[in-house]
């Protein structure tokens, strides 16, 4: 038995020409280690800096319960001029700040199209995910990379907005409603 | 051996422990589906962090699954898809959309029957001691690894001792195969006296065993 094991992972690696003969389950058995092995060993392992990552993000159940800071909004680059003075761009910038930090974020909104959104938060420590809740359609949610900054695009008609920053399952800060295409 | 319910009810009862031993579990899994579906690195990482958000939160729905591995498969295939979306113009996207699971890398590779022999394979190897993985990989899932001399070497073992170590992590690592229901083909149907009871009803009958002289396997050095 131990042999025959040994001789049928042989063969189905290649490194035995497979005359001897191996029972049937045994040969088809070696088979499907060797190929699944083979196709384990061709992808590559896991990151550490991403498993902590995802590790990092959850907090046991009893750590839950954070209060959570509003950011309010201390800028808004259309909102002192007239539509007409606002020229041909089609970004916005605003900047929320708060208890424990600030969001700065651009929104471009392409007629007839998708709104993007980019921008960075600063404050919150740890791997946190940027949650937009669009009043229509489904709620967007996207990672905040390293040095804080983000993206990501919501359909056009969308309407307005709120962006919660989430470090796990606790929202840290969220802001008001944002309308996309300006308005206060 | 915990089961993946034993491992979900602890992260729904707040263990942190039990949510690294199910990153731990299917980290490599969830990370290999995203290299397949073409993502780099940056993007990979940004959607293994969405796949964990929606594990942690679909945990209580999955505490009675017998396997993550389908809605590890079809969820980290949908983000892949919708990450790579993301990065396209408008234009290609529309065309893709017809065709989200073949774009996310999707094919014969990642059918779920594929996916979970691929974990348990992964799974076993990782209970077998470092020396074990190092020396089945070298000889058997890393095609072109070269001879026994050059294993050796490389593994900083004697060739003398590649044999009984081949051997033993062999039957180790079919032992931890058949507990983890990894297909033992065609043994259901052996006769009974011919099991050994070291890796149960999956062994095959004394007669179709070789009758070798010991040593004499292929270029295996004992």
């Amino acid at each position: 038995m131990n042999d025959a094991l040994v001789l049928a992972f042989e063969t189905a690696a290649g490194r035995a020409p497979g005359i001897e003969p191996v029972a049937a389950a045994l040969t088809t058995f070696a088979r499907r280690v060797v190929d699944a092995g083979r196709r384990v060993q061709a992808l590559p392992a896991c990151p550490a800096s991403v498993m902590q990552r995802a590790l990092e993000a959850f907090e046991a159940p009893s750590s839950r319960g954070v209060a959570t800071a509003v950011w309010r909004l201390v800028f808004d680059s259309w909102g002192g001029a007239a539509p007409a003075l606002r020229g041909g761009s089609r970004s916005r910038f605003l900047r929320f700040g708060g208890r424990g930090g600030q969001l700065d974020l651009e929104i471009v909104a392409e007629a007839a199209a998708d709104v993007r959104l980019r921008g960075t938060v600063d404050g919150p420590v740890g791997p946190l995910v940027l949650e937009i809740a669009p009043k229509a359609g489904p709620r967007v949610r996207v990672p905040v990379r390293a040095g804080g900054a983000f993206a990501a695009t919501l359909p056009g008609d969308s309407g307005p907005f709120t962006v919660a920053v989430r470090a796990g399952r606790r929202i840290v800060s969220r802001t008001g409603r944002i309308p996309p295409q300006g308005g206060r | 051996m915990s089961t993946d319910a034993d491992l979900v009810r602890r992260c729904l009862d707040g263990d942190r422990l039990g949510w690294a031993d199910l990153l731990a579990r299917y980290g490599d899994l969830i990370y290999g589906l995203l290299h397949r579906a073409g993502l780099d690195k940056t993007s990979a990482a940004d959607a293994f962090q969405e796949v964990s958000i929606l594990l942690w939160k679909s945990l209580k729905k999955l505490r009675r699954a017998e396997s993550l591995v389908p809605w590890i498969a079809t969820t980290t295939k949908r983000i892949a898809w919708r990450m790579k979306q993301r990065s396209r113009s408008r234009a290609d996207r529309d065309a893709a959309v017809a065709r989200p699971e073949a774009d996310a890398g999707g094919g014969p590779d990642d059918t779920v029957a594929r996916l979970e022999e691929e974990q348990r394979v992964r799974e076993a190897l990782a209970t077998l001691g470092e020396r074990c993985r190092r020396l089945l990989a070298a000889l058997y899932f890393q095609p072109g690894e070269g001879g026994y001399d050059e294993i050796a070497e490389r593994l900083g073992i004697p060739r003398g001792s590649i044999g009984p170590t081949r051997q033993r992590c062999l039957e180790g690592l079919r032992r931890e195969l058949l507990a983890r229901g990894f297909p033992a083909d065609g043994a259901a149907d052996e006769p009974p006296a011919d099991v050994s009871p070291a890796v149960g009803a999956a062994s095959p009958p004394a007669r179709d065993v070789p009758r070798r002289r010991r040593g004499s396997l292929p270029k295996g050095p004992s």
